[in-house]
């Protein structure tokens, strides 16, 4: 598993190093609030809780503060 | 990143189009507040405000969970911003707490006397062994048939016997060793007992979390420092974080750097007796600490005009107490008949029980029954976890697919894999949807299983569901509305399935972990200063909302607005009763006095009396126009109440006072306004509205939501639990700097009883006042108030609770909150009002009021603690 996630890893920085230059002007859809990486916050913070409340993963995009609720 | 390429493409919008479509553009990028984990982005513009409520619920009665959610934005400079937020969680219901194999279950439940919230090892082991041991007459006269044929009682171990204090030869506790030896043999043998899982209800509690962040925006570099900290009964929390993002590549790259801790104390609250009157409190059996540390790295590209990919790693090391202090595991074979003997029935109680078990047996665990012990995991844990996801816009379609993955692994072998799918379409109307998917897989911890038939080599064991392995799959929607002025509401809903059969590699066992459930969230965002007043401000004036001046902050359904405009209005009001007692109009009423009217004379009289109690409402009116002459209002309320009790000379003596508190969401009032006449100078409209059942009326004291426990008093409830009409009529006018106004109002309940079989009493209120505006900004209010307010009818079947009492008019009264009597009244008041409001500038739109409303005369119905005053605030916002 690890050998398939450096390689995963290694494609996609390859991937984005060749990215192709975007000039400032053509950059309309990426400010579009669709685009954002996570364009609800609280309603992801929320569902981050309740997972990290329920599963035994947490973490890797949000932070979603302290405290437990975990019964 | 995005936002700053939103500040290039509105600056170039500016140049070839009107203003309008650029500004909405930046309010949209600015609302979507990019995760600070990923990328760079630039300070907000105008200060923001975010609200959310979330309901999380399990099939099957297990947890429920409610979460209010406020904070705000504010950018103090162009390279400093500041926010807050606070959330609080409401926690209720049942979780599985261990899992009993086969031909186990009737040595460890309840029904063997053990009590899982405080399980102290010595005191109930000797309940639970003895009552079952020597309740088994075949037991006992199979043990004195074979001693009569020959049978010799085994010799106790040495080395135990020796630390307990107890001959190993002592015939007496031998016997007792070979009774509960043969009571457990026989438990464990034949029946036809099935595996099942033993789930735990657990009190309702309630969380509090306050966050602090700062960002810094220093060209390429942005730095985002928060803080915080997370209180709930048994579980404190202290948190911090640091990002360093550095934008490079032309601001197609962002690289961040990120580091998380959080210290965390744990507590176990000891089990309370939870009578009704038990307010002193429960002491805490057990304390532990962890500590979490999480370092993450992050890249982002914008990979082409339409295409932005991601890819982070993180490293999280926890250490210190990373067991669950309620979840329970059932171990075989892990002490034996006569350890159970020796130490749960001979040791001396008087040692900490915590030592105690591992110092005369060795075992490392804390025994709350019989093969029944407190969970183990190990003391630290290192997480790792790698997400990768792409953002693709689709010109054509007008919407974004969202793709992310994440993997993480740990020490405990846990492998999880999560997959999150997402649509978001833009559509007309300012309307956004977004359809989702998720799935999540994950094997087991290798020290976890349902049961243990042996104890393990390292001593660690857990039977908690989420270390099981298994999958889950969830879908849901959320609808987004983008009004035009920076105002954005949304809904959503999610359903979820976890299954042992849905885990990747379909090796999941057992339907441990099997559970339903679902979210809704509902949230409201909004910028502060009025951007759509700069936006319209060419085509007309802001309108007059009502006729003449600001209303005081204590009339709600007061004024309408005109066709087509949005009203935020957040509510709150505050009011104690502390001042000692009143019959009528009389007071000076002492506690002899209380003991013997204040309750219903059915035993020995009222035993305690209320001393102080604390009212709170929160309420967020939203209200929209779709005509002049119609108006329509939605207002969720939120309330925290507190009363302190003490004892009064007819209690027993080891009666404890103290306090209880009650918190969460009220009655929801839904309610539409008609303009019956308007002229210059005057202006009148019936208000009718209903109030829905929203606010919960069995609330206990000891927080269990079960039938069994015992209710908090009437005034204490969170709703009416009756569907009730709500009227009313209001006439306001003014001259000049001059404005005054009427309002009568009256609740009615529509039905005779609510499900308890009671129902609060009808209310008519009826205020006058006057106002003058001293200046554009500034007003000030005087305002005469009477209220009547009926006594509750019928009686709560949960007051008190007596099974045997099949008429709850027999139910005895113990305090004087527990008497329907003692309930309403005639209240005359005298409010002074002042109102600040914005009628130009940034911050039109905007008002505050405030009104301290003072009691003149108040005649209450039976005894009750006399009211000091209400303060009520109101901050409002018209679109």
């Amino acid at each position: 598993m690890n050998a398939l996630i450096y390689y995963a890893f290694a494609v996609l920085v390859s991937l984005m190093l060749s990215a192709c230059n975007v000039a400032p002007w053509e950059r309309g859809n990426l400010a579009k609030p669709e685009m954002a990486i996570n364009p609800n916050v609280q309603h992801a913070a929320f569902r981050e809780h309740v997972f990290e409340s329920k599963e035994a993963s947490s973490g890797g995009i949000i932070g979603s503060g302290g405290g437990c609720g975990c019964n | 990143m995005v936002l700053v390429a939103a500040v290039v493409v509105i600056k170039k919008n500016k140049q070839a189009t009107s203003g309008k479509n650029a500004l909405l553009a930046l309010t949209g990028a600015a609302l979507s507040l990019p995760s600070p984990e990923l990328k760079a982005d630039s300070p907000v513009d105008q200060p923001q405000l975010n609200t959310q409520f979330g309901y999380y619920s399990e099939a099957g009665n297990r947890m429920q969970v409610q979460v209010y959610h406020g904070g705000f934005v504010v950018p103090v400079s162009d390279w400093f911003q500041f926010s807050f937020s606070y959330d609080q969680d409401t926690y209720s219901g049942a979780s599985p707490s261990y899992v009993v194999p086969a031909n186990s279950a009737d040595i460890v439940t309840k029904a063997s006397g053990f009590d899982l919230a405080g399980g102290p090892a010595f005191g109930l082991m000797n309940d639970t062994i003895l009552k079952g041991a020597f309740a088994d007459t075949a037991i006992w006269a199979g043990l004195q048939a074979d001693l009569a044929n020959g049978f010799v009682l085994p010799t106790l171990p040495v080395n135990v016997a020796q630390k307990v204090g107890v001959d190993p030869n002592d015939s007496g506790v031998r016997m007792q060793t070979e009774l509960i030896k043969r009571y457990l043999e026989k438990k464990q043998s034949g029946g036809d007992h099935t595996i099942k899982q033993i789930i735990e209800a657990h009190p309702l509690e309630t969380r509090h979390m306050p966050i602090l962040k700062a960002k810094l925006f220093f060209g390429p570099y942005t730095l985002t420092a928060s803080g915080g900290y997370s209180i709930e009964p048994d579980y404190t929390s202290t948190f911090g974080s640091t990002y360093h993002s550095f934008e490079f590549n032309d601001k197609l790259t962002t690289v961040t750097l990120g580091y998380k801790f959080s210290n965390n104390h744990i507590f176990r609250a000891a089990p309370s007796t939870g009578g009704p009157h038990d307010h002193g409190g429960s002491a805490n059996d057990f304390n532990a600490d962890n500590t979490y540390r999480t370092f993450s790295m992050a890249l982002s590209q914008v990979f082409s005009k339409n295409t932005l990919v991601y890819l982070s790693g993180e490293y999280s090391r926890k250490r210190g107490y990373l067991s669950n202090p309620y979840k329970l595991v059932h171990i075989k074979g892990l002490l034996s008949a006569a350890e159970y003997t020796l130490v749960g029935i001979n040791a001396p109680l008087d040692l900490d029980q915590n030592k105690g078990w591992k110092y005369y047996t060795g075992v490392n665990l804390i025994p709350v029954g019989i093969d029944l012990f407190r969970e183990v995991r190990p003391d630290k844990r290192d997480q790792w976890s790698v997400t990768g996801g792409v953002n693709q816009y689709f010109s054509s379609l007008k919407g974004a697919l969202h793709a992310r993955y994440r993997y993480q692994w740990d020490d405990w072998a846990i492998r999880s894999h999560t997959l999150d799918l997402a649509w978001y379409q833009q559509l007309s109307f300012g309307l956004m949807i977004e359809p989702y998917i998720r799935y999540y897989s994950q094997t087991a911890a290798d020290f976890y299983a349902p049961y243990f038939l042996a104890p393990r080599a390292d001593g660690y064991y857990s039977s908690d569901y989420r270390l099981s392995g298994f999958g889950k799959l969830s879908g849901g929607i959320t609808i987004t509305k983008q009004f035009v002025k920076g105002v954005t509401l949304s809904a959503g809903f999610e359903y979820m399935t976890q299954r042992s059969s849905l885990q990747l590699d379909g090796k999941g066992s057992g339907d441990f972990a099997d559970i339903d459930a679902y979210l809704l969230t509902a949230s409201l965002n909004i910028n502060l200063s009025s951007l759509g007043g700069s936006i319209d401000n060419t085509h007309q004036s802001p309108r007059h909302s009502h006729h003449g001046g600001p209303l005081p902050a204590g009339i709600m359904e007061g004024h309408m607005l005109s066709a087509g405009d949005f009203m935020v209005s957040y509510n709150y009001s505050h009011a104690d009763w502390a001042d000692g007692f009143q019959r009528g109009t009389h007071s000076g009423i002492n506690d002899q006095e209380l003991a013997t009217s204040a309750c219903r004379v059915i035993s020995i009289g009222c035993e305690f009396k209320s001393t102080a109690m604390r009212m709170d409402m929160h309420m967020i009116n939203f209200m929209y126009a779709p005509t002049d002459w119609l108006n329509l209002m939605l207002m969720p309320q939120f309330a925290y109440k507190k009363m302190e009790m003490t004892p009064l000379p007819n209690a027993l003596s080891d009666a404890q006072g103290g306090p209880h508190e009650n918190v969460g969401l009220g009655d929801t009032l839904m309610t539409a306004l008609f303009k019956v006449f308007e002229n210059e100078h005057h202006h009148v409209h019936l208000g009718i509205g209903v109030s829905a059942p929203t606010g919960r009326i069995d609330v206990t004291f000891d927080g269990f939501l079960n039938n069994t426990s015992q209710t908090q008093s009437y005034g204490m409830q969170l709703g009416s639990g009756t569907w009730d009409l709500r009227s009313s009529l209001t006439y306001t006018g003014y001259a000049d700097q001059w404005y005054w106004g009427g309002q009568v109002s009256g609740i009615k309940r529509m039905q005779s009883r609510n499900k308890l079989g009671y129902a609060l009493g009808d209310e008519i209120k009826g205020s006058v006042w006057v106002g003058y505006k001293a200046t554009s900004w500034l007003a000030f209010t005087l305002r005469n108030q009477y209220l009547v307010q009926g006594s509750i009818r019928g009686f709560s079947s949960r007051m008190e609770y007596q099974p045997s009492l099949t008429d709850p008019a027999d139910t005895p009264q113990r305090a004087n909150t527990e008497n329907p009597a003692n309930y309403g009244g005639k209240f005359w008041d005298i409010g002074l009002g002042v109102t600040f409001s914005a009628p130009q500038g940034e911050f039109s739109g905007h008002s505050l009021s405030v009104e301290w409303l003072q009691p003149v005369i108040h005649d209450y119905n039976g005894y009750q603690l006399k009211q000091d005053g209400t303060l009520s605030v109101r901050w409002g916002y018209k679109f």
